[in-house]
């Protein structure tokens, strides 16, 4: 019964997706029957490329459109700004001299990149990224009310680039449920089949999660025991990637081009569109080499008479990707180490992310590990199918599967003379907390300024600055007598609250440490502000899309019931409805939003004219339900 | 153990009840051993602390209640936290001693910072091969000696271990004979010397291997 089917769809609780917010493509998954799956609308990949694309005079474009935009007009296409999240600009700059636009920083410290004298953070990008994920999931789902997400950033990530991640989302619209770690993810959505094949295993069994994706590098070293999944270890490199093997073939070409050949000059080798032109050969290159034992980097570049062809084979791309292969297993000894485990103590080993093709990768973690990695599923994929499970565990699904994570980096004060004091050690299980005891060193102090710091760097200078605060009103005492007490708390999601009390006249402090390079509340506000006045057109673009969708299910179930039911109509009712069908079908072919009011009045009326075949259905369904019974035994 | 004031079951920990699966917030500190529902002794098995972990994660973590209201959410987030800080110093023998020892009333770390004396001797011999080793040009002669110290701290830290726990536990029920907690203290420091000099010889092989 398809207009049953119907309603009880729309009735259905919009379930928690799981969304992965990649560098290169996002992509959204939910959790149904028994399994994850990656919501896919029909005649859609269900993969959102990570770009926006900022037309003259026009609505931006997200997604494939925006991806092919790159190469015609690299300065307004903007991509991988999932690599300037939550950063200033001076730690940003080797990224920065491998894309075509330009970025600035905002007084903040946010960077921000200038399209068209508008400037844009990667936080309100990648918003617009996550908005379209949104509506594809929305799409697939046929509801398009507000979502709640899990989404997933990469396990280094630090306090910044979480809380960065967080207000996307919040711009979009989008609930979050947590945030969650990649290769953890990664291992949930492995871990259905591994749970299996290891079942009772004494001690539980190990996993090393290796995820190279396209702009980010992590290793995750699991234990799981009686389904728990458990992290012992956690390392990585957020500016390692994909990109980074593009940019070694990009080097390699523009070496070639400049010096051997002459055929560029060092100020054409500079231009934003050669770089882009030249960053997408060597990246199709590199796909080639993925299936061939040779690929082609081929670079045409008209305006300047360039068509140059060169054969790259795997042994010469693979002596040039070495040290980028070598930093990524560095990471893998440390996660190694701290987890105090040997590469042979690992039971399985599994590939993440779209880096993992590469077949000298492969090879790689294969010698690495000494044993076979795990490429059952789609290295793709997997990062969204695992928040999916991560989600239906937070919607109270299941009880079976428990997710233990920790933070990847150590967190700490800086200290008198510019030490870092670590307060809460890297690897710790999260959510945790800790207090830490402070007092003054001059006579009658009156306040205490605290700079609190992220990483594993001996001098607070060479690590992360997470915020800095003050607590005053401390009364006058002599040096050393007030007790002040920092208490650090890590929550599931890995961020970090502070709040501090001096003990003798209980004087406390609670800060939320707002990161450096973060959107400011009023920020935010004015972000939302402006996003609520495209809200409009956006929520009557996403709901005439819902429209034509439904409206399509409508014209099958008719179909499909007037072939059974039509005897039992009579003739001005089958004229009726269809009538309202042919409306349906005229009004599914209409591409303008602005149309949207008329389209609803067409749907209500085909509904209306649907109820009496409906009628005729439930009753015959309920004839042959009953059927062979008699009154007496209903 | 106390009963579960819900189901009158007893309570795996004062944080959580096993039977009706009510979280409960701790109405005083509680030690590590408390949150774990554990006595207080010296040695614990690693399995079943490890068991011990995933029964009560299982009942409190804050992603099994998603649903509930924002207080109980809050306390399963501490908990959960209680729980997990409880767990790695349970967990590491060494830190677990140590608890113990100013649990007993004995000298922190940063108030008794000696070790034995004849200790000294062995760990001055260690740094001096370890200075040697840093500037050590052949990989194989440095990973085979950087190996056979790693061999010969590790048994004596085992040794060290061992005795610290034999003698807590006497110190535990009273014995006469048992030492002093000042001592068992030095004992420790001596642990801890021993794994600065493990630590060492990890980044050394690390900084070798990249």
């Amino acid at each position: 019964m398809a207009f049953l089917e119907l309603t009880v769809l729309n009735n259905e609780p919009t379930p928690i997706v799981g969304i992965d917010l990649g560098t290169t493509n996002s992509l959204v998954a939910r959790y149904r029957d028994g399994r994850p799956e990656i919501l896919k609308p029909p005649g859609h990949s269900g993969t959102v490329p990570s770009a926006v694309y900022f037309a003259e005079g026009e609505e931006p474009r997200v997604g494939t459109e925006a991806r092919l935009h790159a190469i015609a007009d690299p300065g307004n296409a903007i991509f991988s700004f999932k690599r300037f999240m939550g950063r200033g600009l001076k730690e940003v700059a080797s990224d920065l001299s491998s894309v075509p636009f330009p970025a600035e920083e905002n007084q903040h410290g946010v960077v921000a990149f200038n399209v068209r004298g508008t400037r844009y953070t990667p936080q309100e990008l990648s918003a617009r990224v996550l908005r379209q994920v949104a509506a594809v999931a929305g799409e697939a789902i046929g509801s398009h009310a507000p979502l709640t997400a899990v989404i997933t950033v990469p396990a280094y990530f630090d306090d910044a680039q979480r809380a960065a991640t967080r207000d996307a989302a919040r711009l979009a619209g989008i609930e979050v449920a947590r945030i969650i770690n990649e290769p953890t993810a990664a291992s949930l959505a492995y871990g259905l089949d591994l749970k299996a094949a290891n079942e009772g295993k004494e001690g539980g069994h190990t996993i090393a999660v290796y995820d190279f994706g396209g702009g980010t590098f992590d290793v995750s070293i699991l234990l799981i025991e009686d389904g728990v999944f458990r992290v012992l270890a956690t390392n990585g490199d957020t500016h390692l990637g994909g990109d980074d093997l593009d940019r070694v073939l990009v080097d390699l070409a523009l070496s070639e081009l400049t010096e051997k050949e002459n055929l560029l000059t060092a100020e054409d080798a500079a231009d934003p569109t050669v770089r882009q032109a030249l960053r997408l050969a060597s990246e199709k290159c590199k796909m080639e080499l993925t299936n061939n034992p040779v690929g082609e980097l081929h670079f045409t570049f008209p305006d300047l008479e360039i068509n140059w062809r060169r054969d790259v084979t795997r042994e010469e791309f693979e002596t040039l990707i070495k040290d980028v292969l070598m930093r990524t297993l560095a990471c893998c000894r440390s996660a190694l180490a701290d987890a105090d485990l040997v590469a042979s103590d690992i039971d399985e080993v599994v590939l993440v992310g779209g880096t993992t093709r590469i077949p000298s990768v492969r090879k790689l973690v294969e010698s690495f590990f000494g044993q076979k990695p795990h490429v059952e599923l789609n290295p793709d994929e997997v990062v969204a199918l695992g928040a999916a499970i991560q989600a239906h565990i937070l919607a109270g699904g299941t009880r079976d599967i428990l997710l233990m994570d920790v933070t990847p980096l150590s967190l700490g004060m800086e200290t008198m003379g510019g030490a870092t004091s670590k307060v809460i050690l890297r690897n710790s299980p999260i959510p945790c907390q800790h207090t830490e005891g402070f007092t003054t060193y001059a006579d009658n102090q009156s306040g205490i300024e605290f700079n609190i710091v992220q990483g594993e760097r001996e001098l607070a200078k060479d690590c992360r600055s997470l915020g800095q605060f003050k607590l005053t009103g401390i009364p006058p005492m002599p040096a050393g007598m007030p007790k002040v007490a920092v208490r650090f708390s890590l929550d599931a999601n890995g961020m970090l609250t502070v709040t501090a009390k001096e003990e003798t006249t209980g004087n406390l402090a609670e800060i939320v440490v707002e990161p450096m390079n973060s959107l400011t509340d009023e920020e935010l506000e004015g972000m939302l502000m402006e996003s609520f006045e495209n809200a409009k057109s956006d929520f009557e673009a996403s709901r005439f899309a819902g429209l034509i969708t439904e409206l399509g299910t409508m014209l099958q179930a008719s179909e499909r019931g007037l072939r059974t039911g039509s005897d039992k109509l009579d003739a001005e009712t089958i004229d009726e409805l269809e009538e309202a069908m042919q409306a349906a079908r005229d009004a599914r072919v209409l591409k303008d939003v602005g149309r949207l009011k008329e389209v609803e009045a067409i749907r209500d009326a085909f509904e209306l004219a649907t109820l009496p075949l409906a009628a005729v259905l439930m009753d015959s369904v309920a004839k042959s339900a009953l059927s062979g019974k008699s009154l007496n035994d209903i | 153990m106390a009963e579960c004031s819900h189901c009158n079951e007893v309570l795996a920990s004062p944080l959580a009840c096993g039977g009706c699966e009510s979280i409960f917030e701790a109405s005083s500190t509680l030690s590590p051993f408390e949150v774990f529902g554990l006595p207080l002794t010296a040695r614990l098995d690693p399995s079943s602390l490890r068991k011990k972990l995933l029964q009560l994660q299982r009942l409190l973590h804050p992603d099994f209640h998603g649903a509930a209201g924002k207080v109980i959410q809050g306390i399963a987030e501490h908990n959960t936290a209680e729980v997990n800080a409880a767990f790695e110093l349970l967990q590491d023998e060494a830190l677990r001693a140590g608890w113990i020892v100013e649990y007993l009333g004995g000298p922190s770390k940063s108030s008794e910072r000696h070790m034995p004396l004849d200790f000294l001797v062995e760990v001055m011999e260690w740094n001096e091969t370890l200075e040697e080793l840093k500037g050590e040009v052949d990989k194989d002669t440095a990973h085979k000696e950087l190996n056979e110290l790693k061999a010969v701290l590790q048994i004596q830290r085992a040794e060290l271990i061992e005795n610290t726990l034999d003698n807590l536990e006497a110190k535990l029920r009273k014995a006469p004979n048992a030492p002093d907690l000042a001592d068992i203290r030095r004992e420790l420091n001596a642990v801890r010397y021993v794994d600065r000099a493990l630590s060492e010889i990890a980044s050394i092989e690390l900084a070798l291997a990249n």
